[in-house]
């Protein structure tokens, strides 16, 4: 799973402590997903400091030139994907979301394979 | 009479035609040749200017991406530079491959096919179509200006006027 993040978007600061709650959910199950965050336009220093105070252990990947971002048409973040093993896109959430929500669409994703 | 004068004025209008066609001819080639100097880009960068102005910065209102400041914006110039400096081809394939990922809505101009061209297309039947009636309503004018009175006329004329000349003597 991709979130797009950036550390001065209100919303996703809001959404932050849902998604380590999903997270550590996941790191737990044998099959969990695998969860990144994907940072663009944004200083890596406040990143580090925000994950540090907010918690969050998952691999953050720094979009320096924005090659993500663009290939996956994120206008405004947050934004979170699920893309199965095979690479294919199978979900796509445009604003905030939650630990049920995302717990909900990674079922539904996992039911359609 | 008449009808030589009739033929006249139609003979003077239709050697007009020549010179009409001639100026509408350069008109078109001068644009022609205006536009075609205009496209193409000489440089990297004007070519990555160029194609920036033709799309909308996705999260903004009414800036294209070439004067937006935004993190959208920025992200699909850098990616306009990646594919200038590799060669893709096209301007239009580029803008196509944003349109793809970010969707219609950031497209600046209008495409030149399908259902958009009608943007392109109407003003310009319009155009023609204005132009068409107002040549047919000059014409009409023209034709009433050209008129010549008759014989008949003249006598008709001729009798009114004795009947003034005749009310004022008695």
């Amino acid at each position: 799973m991709f979130n797009f993040f950036n550390s001065t978007c209100v919303p996703c600061v809001q959404e932050h402590p849902e998604l380590a709650k999903f997270a550590a959910e996941q790191a737990k199950l044998t099959d969990g997903a695998e969860f990144y965050t994907v940072v663009w336009d944004d200083n890596h220093g406040a990143v580090q400091k925000f994950f540090a105070d907010n918690g969050g252990s998952w691999p953050i990947l720094t979009d320096d030139d924005a090659r993500i971002e663009v290939a996956f048409g994120v206008a405004k973040v947050p934004e979170t994907w699920i893309i199965d093993p095979n690479g294919f896109v199978v979900s796509r959430h445009l604003g905030g979301t939650t630990d049920d929500q995302l717990t909900r669409l990674l079922a539904q994703a996992k039911a359609g394979l | 009479m008449s009808l030589s004068i009739n033929r006249r004025a139609l003979n003077k209008q239709l050697k007009r035609w020549p010179g009409w066609l001639l100026l509408a001819v350069v008109v078109v080639l001068a644009l022609a040749i205006a536009s075609a100097g205009l496209s193409g880009p000489l440089t990297d960068s004007d070519r990555i200017d160029s194609i920036s102005q033709r799309l909308a910065c996705p999260t903004c209102d009414g800036e294209s991406v070439y004067e937006s400041q935004a993190s959208a914006a920025r992200g699909i110039r850098q990616q306009i530079k990646r594919f200038v400096e590799q060669g893709t081809p096209t301007d239009d394939q580029i803008i196509q491959y944003i349109q793809n990922q970010f969707g219609t809505k950031t497209l600046l101009v209008p495409n030149a096919s399908g259902f958009d061209a009608l943007v392109w297309a109407l003003p310009a039947f319009a155009f023609v179509v204005a132009i068409a009636g107002l040549t047919v309503a000059f014409r009409r004018w023209k034709l009433v200006a050209d008129t010549v009175p008759t014989d008949d006329d003249r006598a008709l004329v001729q009798a009114a006027l004795n009947d003034q000349e005749r009310e004022h003597e008695s």
